[in-house]
């Protein structure tokens, strides 16, 4: 078993930010998200015999992931209020200032981004996430939130045009 | 934007992702060009992508956190190994179960070949004159007719005396038969006569005989119902769930998957004769059913001299000679050799899969094995002259791969090569082989694990997607094996074999760059062709290790060990594919 744990550790290293990154944003919480995050490499662990070589690995690990943060959000439904984010993600998405931690250097526009991001519905917060942070394509997105590609496309499209009214100011400027 | 206007909004929402046809992004680019409030959300779009690519992907966990979540996720997972959380045991990994699952991948995955040869060979077929037509319809007619006397004798079978069947085999012809049957189930391509004459000296009457040459094509089709008909002959494990999904037989069935049994009373409804000509009834439809006779004859008088009975070939019986070994146990050549389709048969069952394959307008190569490749060639050719294609396969020895590839008489017109070779140097080379799609493919030997998908599914179509499956599959069963004798002890010394015999994708059969891509996108890594030799060998050697693990009574550590070694040879072949 010694040897599992090295390689899958590799793996885990890999791309635990990657994932990280992606869940905090569908998650709205960094502790969750760590929380989907560990649950998600554990399931990989033990399905690995059923990850098929016809995805790639991460959008196999991303699937699982996601659909441990759907249940996860049913759980606790009602869902992650702003109140919840500013506690546990160290940042106030409609505030102005800067994180105070993590490292989080981001800019102003950063800010003002990730805080429109938490305003979208979910269903439209989900596919931007894939395509804008994690580029995926449509194929893939709909593969990994089980949609047809043509939902996708539309959720798209909603999702930028809500952010582009909601970040009005930018584009005047 | 109003309501008629979303989809053009989302046309340009997948312009902007890259994701329209040529067609649709030329119409785009002139609405961008007319229409100024596209073009300015275009613009306002692309500096959202600006803006998300800005923020931090580091951002949000510090090198500490990250190193900590690490170690929590590794901890977790020891946790529930040592909790017992993860059995092993529950998750055998099954290639058999593997192989069945992607084979439902098969038929999707599209290989990007040049279709452009394939559609000349689709278009010439449909420009057949009707009377090859009607051949080809009394073909299927005569199949048709033989599953129904399949139902019959089935139906006849199953209201036999109980008795009858035990007391028609002797305990060391029982002994024989049984061996047969485990070389039955091990032979997919495999005519239902080379099974119920096999070893018994059975007679086949005319009548008898026309039925059986029928199963014989039958067992060869693409039809889920012909198939069934071979299967049922063959008394193969799989034979239940395939004939219970098919709904087909599932009564007389039962009666002929009982491997000597169903023998017995085949050899006792052919023997009392008659009822092959009751079924068909008309001995005209069972020689269109056979296409060309002499072919059917060729195939008919192959296993007959190969099974030890009685055939009839033409106008009279030909008496071939007795197995002289009857009672050695039937792995020899000869009945290797009867366990393979016959011939005649393949070929001409083969073109209806080709056929199939075109109509579906699959890209891929339908394959069979055969142990007799130039009478593979032959009939084939003769078929397709019958056919009135004026030509057929052509030879293509993968011993030569580069100066095949050079000097290969790539005819886009011809419907079939033939590709001597085990499938996996097929499957390494088969990119080169590219134009060829939608053609038959002959291997010499195909690999277990692509036999046993074939007693699910009726006929392989091999793309791209089942290639790269396919050299996953066995690699990863390969190298377990391996690592299961006795030269590998330990998780490091399972490491370095994995290094030293799985090199990253190299380019040994001068593939394009774009098909490395691919490969590299697919993930699968193959490099020097080990073939299916290496695998059978230590499959081989794996098992006479459970055989004597399970007379020590080791073997369920022995299975853990194995379940243990796959994911581990799993896992290597990730972090191999994701150094490059």
């Amino acid at each position: 078993m010694g040897g599992d744990r090295a390689a899958f550790g590799d793996l885990v290293r890999r791309y635990q930010d990657r994932l990280l990154s992606a869940m905090t944003t569908v998650c709205g919480s960094i502790s969750e998200a760590e929380d989907v995050v560990q649950e998600a490499f554990l399931q990989a662990y033990c399905k690995l015999d059923s990850f098929r070589s016809e995805s790639r690995f991460y959008t196999w690990l991303y699937r699982i992931a996601f659909n441990l943060s759907v249940n996860l959000k049913r759980k606790k439904k009602p869902s992650v209020s702003m109140e919840h984010v500013r506690e546990t993600a160290g940042w106030d998405p409609e505030s102005q200032e800067a994180a105070p931690d993590h490292g989080l250097q981001m800019t102003e526009r950063s800010q003002q981004l990730m805080s429109a991001i938490s305003r979208l519905a979910e269903e439209f917060r989900q596919v931007l996430v894939l395509r804008e942070l994690e580029g995926f394509c449509y194929e893939t997105i709909s593969e990994v939130l089980d949609l047809p590609i043509g939902t996708v496309r539309s959720r798209l499209h909603r999702a930028r045009q809500q952010l582009r009214d909601e970040l009005q100011g930018w584009f005047a400027e | 934007m109003n309501e008629h206007e979303i989809p053009t909004w989302e046309q340009l929402t997948a312009y902007f992702d890259g994701e329209l046809e040529r067609d649709e992004r030329l119409e785009m680019e002139q609405l961008l060009f007319e229409n100024p409030e596209y073009a300015q959300a275009l613009r306002d779009w692309k500096e959202l992508r600006a803006e998300f690519q800005a923020i931090p992907s580091r951002a949000i966990t510090g090198v500490e956190d990250q190193k900590k979540l690490s170690q929590n996720v590794m901890d977790r997972i020891f946790e529930s190994v040592a909790a017992g959380e993860v059995d092993w045991d529950s998750r055998p990994v099954d290639l058999e179960e593997y192989y069945r699952l992607r084979e439902s991948g098969a038929a999707c995955g599209m290989a990007s070949g040049d279709v452009g040869a394939s559609a000349e060979w689709r278009k010439d077929f449909r420009q057949l004159r009707p009377e090859q037509r009607m051949r080809r319809w009394n073909f299927q007619m005569g199949a048709l007719a033989s599953v129904a006397a399949l139902m019959l004798i089935g139906l006849f079978v199953s209201r036999l005396p109980k008795q009858n069947l035990e007391t028609a085999f002797q305990p060391e012809e029982a002994a024989r038969t049984e061996a047969d049957s485990r070389v039955a189930s091990a032979e997919h391509w495999q005519a239902g006569i080379g099974d119920s004459g096999k070893g018994t000296g059975a007679t086949a009457s005319p009548a008898g005989e026309a039925g059986t040459g029928m199963l014989a094509k039958g067992g060869d089709s693409a039809s889920g119902s012909l198939a069934s008909g071979n299967l049922a002959s063959k008394g193969s494990p799989d034979t239940d769930q395939v004939m219970q999904k098919q709904g087909t037989f599932a009564e007389p069935g039962a009666a002929l998957r009982n491997g000597p049994a169903s023998k017995a009373a085949m050899n006792q409804i052919v023997d009392g004769g008659g009822l092959g000509q009751e079924s068909l009834g008309d001995q005209a439809l069972g020689d269109q059913a056979l296409g060309d006779q002499a072919l059917g004859n060729q195939g008919l008088a192959k296993a007959g001299q190969q099974t030890g009975s009685r055939q009839q070939n033409g106008g009279g019986f030909v008496e071939t000679q007795q197995r002289a070994d009857a009672d050695v146990l039937p792995q020899t050549p000869a009945v290797a050799n009867a366990n393979q389709q016959p011939e005649g048969m393949l070929a001409e069952s083969g073109l209806q899969q080709v056929e199939m394959v075109l109509e579906e307008e699959q890209e891929g190569f339908v394959v069979f094995e055969t142990s007799d490749m130039d009478a593979s060639i032959a009939s084939l050719n003769q078929v397709l002259t019958t056919n009135g294609f004026g030509g057929g396969g052509a030879r293509i020895d993968l011993e030569q791969k580069q100066e095949v590839l050079a000097d290969a008489p790539v005819d886009r017109q011809l419907p079939a090569y033939v590709v001597s070779g085990d499938v996996v140097s097929v499957a390494e080379t088969l990119f080169q082989f590219k134009q060829l799609g939608n053609r038959l493919l002959f291997v010499s030997r195909l690999p277990p694990v692509m036999r046993e998908s074939q007693a699910e599914v009726p006929r392989t179509v091999m793309t791209e997607k089942t290639k790269f499956d396919l050299i996953y599959a066995q690699r990863v069963e390969m190298l377990t094996n391996r690592a299961l004798g006795p030269s590998v002890s330990s998780a490091r010394e399972l490491q370095q074999l994995f290094e030293k015999d799985v090199q990253p994708l190299s380019n040994p059969a001068g593939v394009t760059e774009e098909v490395m891509q691919n490969a590299r996108k697919e993930r699968v890594p193959f490099g020097a062709a080990e073939g299916v030799a290496a695998a059978d060998e230590s499959r081989q050697e794996s098992a006479s290790q459970a055989d004597a693990d399970e007379g020590s009574q080791a073997g369920p550590s022995s299975n853990n060990r194995a379940a243990g070694l796959k994911t581990q040879v799993r896992v290597l072949i990730l972090l191999q594919e994701n150094q490059r």
